[in-house]
């Protein structure tokens, strides 16, 4: 699993390195002695292009799975992943910063508490509202900053 | 050195270092996240201060964060950051013998003492070595970034390529935006939000506190801890303290040393201090067993280390730890260039770093001798709690510096990748440090170039080039001999 992981990550810098050559290759040639502005992007593309082939030709090669585990707990990450997606989407679509402060945090505390998304409702809706208060206190109040 | 306009700045910005150290002992405290969180979370803040407030507020959370990692090694026997590791061998049997106060007493005097003599250090040397680096030119100036990111590479504990491929890949990032010699965009995919490069701290949230924050999810770890209060007390007697000077003095020495090379660290300090203190210790058999030098002596390297890291950075304006990169990023925020021009042209500004610098360290024994308990106590909150706070205002943040949502989506997906990419085991230090020395790297390589008219030789011109060249490329061939037979080793087994 950590191999191919490792496989997959090695292409992607590989093509990643191949889109900067190439869009590096479209800057104009330096004057005077300077290298232009496209040779360092070019020269880091290629390297990262050499590095990710090194690595496919290591791991390709290596007998043994690597020892690195990725042991993650996926429900619980995608579900974190999909309150940050809400709360940035939510709080850009709609603005009202500080009513989707509140309810992102309130619904991580509960999502993410040991004891089950059902206990200490009221204790998580404090935290969460005091949280806000707080941070409206600091960025609104002190110093000045909209959120929209 | 002392004068009016010093202490009445310094007294303005005492707020900003309590906030600093408060937030730096806290994280420090707290396993797995650490001074990067710390200073991720409070560096948009930072823009609606002057650079001094800005800059001292960053740095004691990096002095806080030291001593805040024995907090929980000591209590928890849990080391809060990796640097706090060696403390535990003594400081856990110690406090099991006298109390946890007796142990945190010993560990914060070391913090102290630590930080004191890194700060003087880089008073008396700061001035001289940035004299010494007027005299050096583009060519050396390049030359020295890429020794950093050559030692970086080859110290990363990761596999060299992914090292590498982490360094390559920030520098790759750094080019990104209007390049300063032409004004031609680069790397921007049209889009105008990067026509400046990707916002500085859009990147840190995203790679050092959106991951933590993902890393927490993915792991499930909201096992609540539980501390005794009692026995807390961290006070030690003239003679506890006279006791323990020599190990403070080895290890502080040794942090300072091990602090001005790029990418050595604390972490490295505090096992080579801890070997030096029981060296020298006037009783070996003691160490493992709650010696107090086995405490003060890798503390005192740790805080010794901010000192001695801070060195290169103010006097040549490389930075050389992802820490001291992400305070470059107060830096350039506030548009202040580290390195000589600055030593020379405003001696002000360095004088008031300098000063409020002891200050922080001063007012971080003052913190730790009364609320250390208080920072204990928060080691009991739990995970569930800290990580969505965390996210939260790391976002707003993010927004407050910039007032873009393309930002905030950057730093979500710069969280994504560095959380995958972290379990694969690519070193991210070594990607923030290469984004900081991108533009430095390139525009000295590149003005070295244009006076040379297009001749390498400027690479090897002058003595100092010559010697750096050389050591750079004996760092090559060593570290590309060291590859070669460790994949070699690897096929065979």
């Amino acid at each position: 699993m950590i191999k191919i992981a490792n496989i997959i990550i090695y292409v992607i810098f590989a093509t990643l390195g191949y889109l900067s050559y190439l869009s590096a290759q479209t800057l104009p040639e330096g004057l005077f002695g300077d290298i232009g502005a496209g040779a360092l992007p070019s020269a880091l593309g290629i390297g990262l292009i050499a590095l990710a082939s090194v690595g496919i030709i290591q791991d390709i090669q290596r007998k043994t799975d690597a020892t690195q585990s990725f042991d993650i707990d996926l429900k619980q990450w995608v579900l974190k992943m999909l309150l940050i997606i809400g709360f940035i989407g939510g709080w850009q679509l709609l603005g009202y910063f500080f009513v989707f402060l509140p309810l992102f945090l309130f619904t991580s505390f509960c999502c993410f508490s040991d004891r089950g998304i059902k206990s200490g409702l009221l204790q998580n809706a404090l935290v969460a509202s005091g949280l806000s208060v707080g941070a409206y206190l600091l960025f609104v109040f002190t110093l000045d900053i909209q959120f929209g | 050195m002392f004068d009016v306009h010093t202490l009445y700045v310094l007294a303005g910005h005492l707020p900003a270092i309590f906030l600093g150290l408060f937030v730096g002992i806290f994280f420090g405290a707290l396993p797995g996240l650490g001074m990067i969180v710390g200073i991720t979370l409070l560096l948009p803040l930072s823009y609606n201060m002057d650079a001094v407030g800005a800059i001292l507020m960053l740095l004691a959370v990096y002095q806080g964060a030291e001593y805040g990692g024995s907090i929980s090694a000591i209590v928890l026997k849990i080391p809060g950051t990796a640097m706090a590791a060696p403390i535990m061998i003594d400081g856990v049997p110690m406090a099991e013998q006298y109390s946890p106060g007796k142990a945190l007493g010993y560990s914060l005097y070391g913090s102290t003492f630590g930080g004191l003599f890194g700060a003087i250090v880089l008073v008396l040397f700061a001035m001289p070595i940035a004299d010494l680096a007027l005299m050096l030119g583009d060519a050396e100036i390049f030359l020295l970034g890429l020794l950093g990111l050559i030692a970086v590479s080859g110290l990363a504990e990761a596999t060299l390529v992914k090292s590498v491929i982490a360094v390559v890949l920030g520098l790759l990032v750094g080019t990104i935006g209007i390049d300063l010699m032409t004004g031609l965009p680069r790397l921007t995919m049209g889009l105008p939000e990067l026509y400046d490069g990707p916002n500085l701290i859009a990147v840190v949230v995203g790679l050092f506190a959106i991951s933590e924050v993902l890393s927490m999810a993915a792991a499930q770890i909201n096992s609540p801890q539980t501390i005794d209060p009692k026995n807390m007390r961290t006070n030690l007697s003239l003679n506890e303290i006279k006791h323990t000077f020599r190990a403070m003095l080895t290890g502080s020495t040794v942090g300072v040393a091990t602090g001005v090379l790029p990418g050595v660290g604390s972490t490295i300090s505090s096992w080579i201090a801890y070997a030096a203190a029981k060296k020298l210790g006037r009783d070996q058999a003691m160490f493992g067993r709650g010696a107090p030098e086995g405490i003060v002596a890798p503390d005192a390297a740790n805080n010794a280390t901010v000192g001695g890291a801070l060195l290169p950075f103010l006097a040549l304006g490389i930075p050389g730890s992802a820490s001291i990169a992400i305070i470059a990023g107060a830096f350039v925020i506030h548009g202040v260039q580290p390195g000589p021009q600055l030593m020379r042209m405003d001696p002000q500004f360095i004088q008031d770093l300098f000063i409020g610098f002891i200050v922080t360290t001063i007012c971080m024994f003052f913190m730790g001798r009364f609320l250390t308990t208080l920072f204990a106590r928060a080691l009991t909150i739990p995970r569930s709690i800290l990580a969505p706070t965390i996210a939260a205002l790391s976002l707003c943040g993010v927004y407050v510096s910039s007032g873009n949502f393309f930002d905030l989506w950057l730093a979500f997906g710069l969280g994504v990748a560095t959380f995958l990419l972290r379990g694969l085991g690519y070193p991210i230090a070594n990607f923030i440090l290469a984004l900081i020395l991108a533009p430095i790297i390139e525009e000295s390589f590149r003005r070295a170039l244009t006076i040379s008219e297009g001749s390498y030789e400027i690479f090897i011109g002058t003595p100092t080039a010559l010697v750096l060249s050389l050591t750079a490329a004996g760092l090559i061939v060593g570290l590309t001999f060291k590859f070669i037979q460790k994949t070699a080793a690897q096929t065979r087994a």
